[in-house]
């Protein structure tokens, strides 16, 4: 039943198949002006299609990004602006590196991008100088309202600070602070709080400000080795108008011109552009080197000049028809997508490389120019067919991926082989016919058989030992394979050579706080209740830094109190206070010290008030903050967007310690609507989006594979010679990625699916020239595919070759595994396979009754 | 802050501003007798009394103490117990030392504030005034007053510097807009004693 199901099935689609392909033999060969107006037509309107497409250049887009740890990294990014900013990296001598770094400040402020002024603001001071009243002001409030930034563990100590012995002690203090050189800008500290109650203060805020590991004793943000300084500057326009964001660097590039330090420059949205000419010329490379490659091995085996020139043609068109194509259903389509024209001269100049073998070879063996169109067209068309379709499925499959690098790059490349295979279709059987008629004395003679011939009789003479060889190898390369490790660090993904991964790096190595940092984010429309919230995952965090989980944290809880909190520091305070006369014990210690009391009353009147005090809105705290020079403690905790609060923690860890899962069950007992992020988290992410896609694009496309093999053949045997060598070459790929030390990550994980399509082509046309044939032509029809199997697998490998040294560890990472991949399952399907035939004739000729030859 | 400081600073960089369009001739000559003071030394010593007057104070502060300066850029003054402090300043990182308390305060300054910066000025001789602060020249007898008034609204309101016709500081005064004041009077001064790093020293 099944049987005569799949024969029904094979029979329906082979017809089907040379209909199709015998129609296109007499549409090309008969009316050639006609084909040629048609794909004008379609090329002019794929062009009008891509103009009106747009291209990204965008990283994060490439990532799904509504959900999950990714959304919350780039809603952070978004709230902040951070995704906006511009940061400088200057690295340097110690001596120099200051005088540099006010020089480059100077430039980037006076920097103008179209007249108006390039950077709305440039930052590279801790302190200003000019914020001195403010930052008084806010000591004067804080000092007054204790119970909303001293920490509950140190709220004993407010009333140890105002004994009559501790007010003497401080005013002595603060006379000498006076008499100091320092006295100056002291005064008015001083002044809000004579009695230094800021002590308890100030190191708690200061420690939250801290987002990066800095010199505390610069007023530059200048890494505590001094060899690192930032610069932090806001462009005046949204960096992703990339007409804006290109003059903006040009004018950066002016700016840092002559500098006597190495100056660097990064920022999310800003290193796309930074990178820009560097990814164009990365891809455009890539393109070239490959193409040139492709076209000298093609002319270098057939010594024919049109079909060379007319590969570039064909290229162009699928490119163009598939870009088109594509711009019917994507919005937009990332620039790293290019790479996929590289695979496209890669894969692409296959159908050509078979066709023309065919052709030439026909010829060469005395058949009619007609007669060998005919053959070349319809007869190895069919295994090419075949081959394409089990290319561009698995390819197409991807598309179902929410990663868009993978989901992109997939249609673009199945799109890409189906119209690269239609222009071969189209535009070669006419070069030809044109070209036998401009040149009818042109000679073909016999082509290089590249010792197929002696691999072929090789394998007939002995083909147990070869399977047997074969077997082994196979075998020993599965063991390795299951040494393959993944890899989730996305940096692995990055240019290497890229500036702005390479100040990021500099970041990481001169100024980060922990190797790892992971962020909480608790919102809501209310600030109290955010902030209540925030309190309960505070206590959580609070217990992992206890116990050494996590090397330290910051949040807005550690420097402004929630109502809980405040309650513990009035109940430690105004006890002690109570039986105290504090207005009075103040008057007498300042006038005692030689202060007069009337420069005080403000500060005495809020004292006065202690014994009394009662909890405070954090959000009155907030607000003084964000008077103060102090409100990046807050505009880096507290974020407001999408109409709510966002109240963000930061806990630095340093690895495997910090057992996340863990930590990320107890903030979801406590506030289930807490979300986190962190690279360990979207690596994780990113890693179960393409598991999915994997999954699910191995199923559909290996289905369609399968689909379409058993639709090609009628016997199991060639389908399963036709899958061994693209299976052994999957095992082989894995495991020289092990032997190699490559690990499988986001990107080339979809290797595992395309070359199924891709190496699965080798064995089919292989096992349908050579079952194909008589027994007596069984050799020359080895010889022949086999040449164009290895010439279309040096052309892949010549496409996937340039992607492996480009600076993009994600592209480099898909050209090293589609190479070993592809030049395994080649070397299987030449070296090996030969012997899988030998083997069935001979079983079948036992089974007939016949001996083997 | 750091009003030594600030006087030196603001005295050199009457060097290096911009020029007025008509100089006060008193106030050049004064200036360049100051300049040539400096430039004809390697390191100072001198004692010296200071007196404060604080709004924030009932009584003015009196301190009396010492500084020292070493071309091209290392400055230090004590103030003698009570209320003692210990201020170093190399090129751009100061450093002041609270004596009783035992605690050091610790900052860079920008460039252009850096001792060796202001010295570089000192070896230009002085044919402009600046723009952005007056400057005007006394001579009487034989001392300099150089009377230099800050724009703006910063804290300085005037500064006065005198001297003598070898450019040996003998008073600065330093008047902030808060109307607090601080004289400081210097007394035996010597020039090019060969100070050692060992006389630099906070601790």
């Amino acid at each position: 039943m099944l049987k005569r199901f799949l024969t029904s099935i094979t029979d329906a689609t082979n017809r089907g198949v040379l209909a199709h392909l015998e129609w296109l033999f007499n549409v090309t060969s008969r009316r050639p002006l006609l084909v040629i107006v048609v794909s004008m037509v379609l090329l002019a309107l794929s062009g009008i299609s891509i103009a009106t497409t747009r291209f990204e250049s965008d990283i994060f887009k490439l990532f799904p990004s509504n959900q999950g740890p990714l959304k919350l990294f780039l809603d952070s990014l978004k709230w902040s602006g951070g995704a906006q900013d511009a940061y400088f990296i200057l690295e340097g001598d110690k001596e120099r590196l200051i005088a540099e770094g006010e020089r480059f400040a100077g430039r980037l402020t006076a920097l103008r991008v179209d007249g108006e002024p390039a950077f709305r603001k440039v930052t590279y001071r801790t302190f200003d100088p000019a914020e001195a009243q403010p930052f008084a002001d806010f000591v004067g409030y804080a000092v007054t309202h204790p119970q909303l930034f001293v920490s509950p563990g140190e709220a004993g100590r407010i009333a140890e600070h105002l004994t009559p012995a501790a007010m003497a002690g401080s005013l002595e203090k603060a006379r000498a602070e006076l008499a100091s050189q320092a006295g100056m800008g002291l005064r008015d500290i001083v002044a809000a709080d004579p009695f230094s109650l800021r002590d308890l203060i100030l190191p708690r805020l200061k420690k939250a400000s801290q987002a990066l590991d800095l010199d505390t004793t610069s007023p530059y943000f200048l890494a505590r080795d001094g060899r690192v300084l930032i610069i932090i500057a806001e462009p005046a326009r949204p960096v992703q108008d990339m007409v804006f964001a290109r003059k903006l660097v040009a004018g950066i590039n002016d700016a840092r011109r002559g500098a006597t330090v190495t100056i660097t420059c990064t920022g999310a949205h800003l290193a796309a552009v930074l990178d820009e000419a560097a990814v164009k010329g990365n891809v455009i490379s890539c393109v070239l080197s490959s193409l040139v490659v492709v076209l000298l091995l093609f002319y270098l085996t057939y010594r024919r000049f049109l079909p060379t020139l007319l590969i570039p043609l064909i290229l162009f068109c699928g490119v163009v028809l598939a870009l088109g194509t594509a711009g019917l259903f994507l919005s937009s389509i990332s620039l790293i997508s290019f790479a996929f024209t590289a695979l496209i001269i890669g894969l692409g100049t296959d159908y050509s490389i078979h066709i023309y073998d065919r052709f030439h070879s026909e010829r060469s063996a005395g058949r009619d120019t007609n007669g060998a169109l005919r053959l070349a067209v319809v007869d190895t068309g069919h295994g090419v067919f075949t081959a394409a379709a089990t290319t561009a499925f698995p390819f197409l499959a991807l598309t179902i991926s929410d990663v868009r690098a993978l989901s992109e790059l997939g249609l673009l490349v199945g799109l890409g082989v189906i119209f690269s295979l239609y222009a071969t279709f189209l535009f070669l059987p006419p070069l030809l016919l044109f070209s036998e008629r401009r040149f009818p004395a042109a000679v073909y003679k016999p082509l290089p058989r590249f010792g197929l011939g002696r691999v072929w009789d090789g394998c007939g003479r002995r083909p147990r030992p070869v399977i047997t060889a074969s077997m082994a190898i196979i075998v020993l390369l599965l063991v390795s394979a299951f040494f393959i490790r993944f890899e989730g660090d996305l940096k692995n993904l990055q240019p290497r050579h890229s500036e702005a991964f390479q100040a990021q790096e500099k970041i990481e190595q001169h100024l980060s706080l922990s190797p790892k940092q992971m962020l909480v984010a608790v919102e809501g429309r209310d600030l109290g209740d955010v902030m209540a919230r925030g309190g309960r995952v505070e206590k959580i965090v609070e217990r992992y830094v206890q116990s050494g989980q996590l090397v330290s944290f910051s949040s807005l809880g550690q420097v402004v109190n929630d109502r809980e909190s405040q309650t513990e520091v009035l109940a430690a305070m105004t006890g002690p206070l109570a039986s105290r006369r504090l207005a009075e014990s103040a008057t007498d210690a300042l006038a005692k010290a030689g202060f007069d009391p009337a420069s005080f009353e403000g500060t005495i009147a809020g004292l006065a008030c202690l014994a009394k005090a009662r909890p405070v809105p954090p959000a009155e705290a907030i607000e003084r903050i964000e008077r103060s020079p102090l409100r990046g403690v807050v505009t880096r905790h507290l974020m407001q967007g999408d109409g709510s609060y966002h109240l963000l923690f930061y806990l630095n860890y340093r690895g495997s310690e910090f057992p996340q899962q863990a930590f990320l069950k107890e903030l979801a007992a406590v506030d289930p609507a807490a979300r986190a992020t962190s690279t360990d988290l979207v690596s994780g992410q990113l890693a179960g989006s393409v598991k999915k896609s994997f999954l699910w694009g191995f199923l559909l496309g290996g289905g369609m594979v399968l689909f379409l093999l058993l639709s090609h053949f009628a016997s199991l045997a060639d389908i399963f010679n036709s899958l061994f060598p693209v299976v052994a070459g999957v095992i082989a790929m894995l495991g020289l990625m092990a032997l190699t030390g490559m690990g499988i990550n986001f990107m080339n994980a979809m290797v595992l699916v395309t070359i199924l399509g891709m190496g699965s082509d080798y064995g089919l046309h292989v096992v349908h020239r050579v079952t194909g044939a008589a027994e007596n032509e069984r050799r020359e029809q080895f010889v022949q595919s086999g040449r164009a199997v290895l010439l279309s697998a040096l052309t892949t490998i010549a496409g996937f070759g340039s992607l492996a040294f480009t600076d993009y560890g994600a592209l480099s990472s898909i050209g090293w595994a589609t190479n070993y991949g592809v030049a395994a399952t080649m070397l299987f399907a030449l070296l090996a396979l030969p012997a899988f035939l030998e083997a069935g004739r001979r079983r079948m000729l036992r089974k007939n009754g016949d001996a083997p030859a | 802050m750091k009003k030594i400081l600030i006087l030196l600073l603001i005295t050199f960089n009457v060097t290096a501003a911009p020029a007025q369009a008509v100089p006060d001739r008193k106030a050049l000559e004064g200036l360049e007798v100051l300049r040539r003071g400096f430039a004809e030394l390697t390191d100072f010593t001198a004692e010296i009394t200071q007196e404060k007057h604080l709004a924030l104070m009932k009584q003015k502060m009196v301190s009396r103490g010492m500084i020292r300066f070493r071309k091209p850029g290392t400055f230090y003054m004590e103030l003698y117990p009570p209320h003692g402090s210990r201020l170093l300043m190399q090129d751009n990182v100061l450093s002041i030392r609270l004596t009783d308390q035992g605690t050091i305060d610790r900052m860079v300054l920008p460039p252009e504030q850096s001792l060796t910066k202001w010295m570089a000025f000192l070896s230009r001789p002085i044919t402009t005034l600046p723009e952005g602060m007056g400057v005007k020249g006394v001579l009487q007898g034989n001392s300099w007053t150089v009377h230099i008034l800050p724009a703006g609204t910063g804290g300085v309101k005037e500064l006065q510097i005198t001297f003598d016709l070898e450019g040996r500081i003998k008073r600065l005064a330093i008047e902030e807009r808060n109307r607090d004041r601080t004289v400081i009077r210097f007394t035996s001064m010597r020039r090019n004693v060969g100070l050692k790093e060992k006389d630099f020293r906070l601790n």
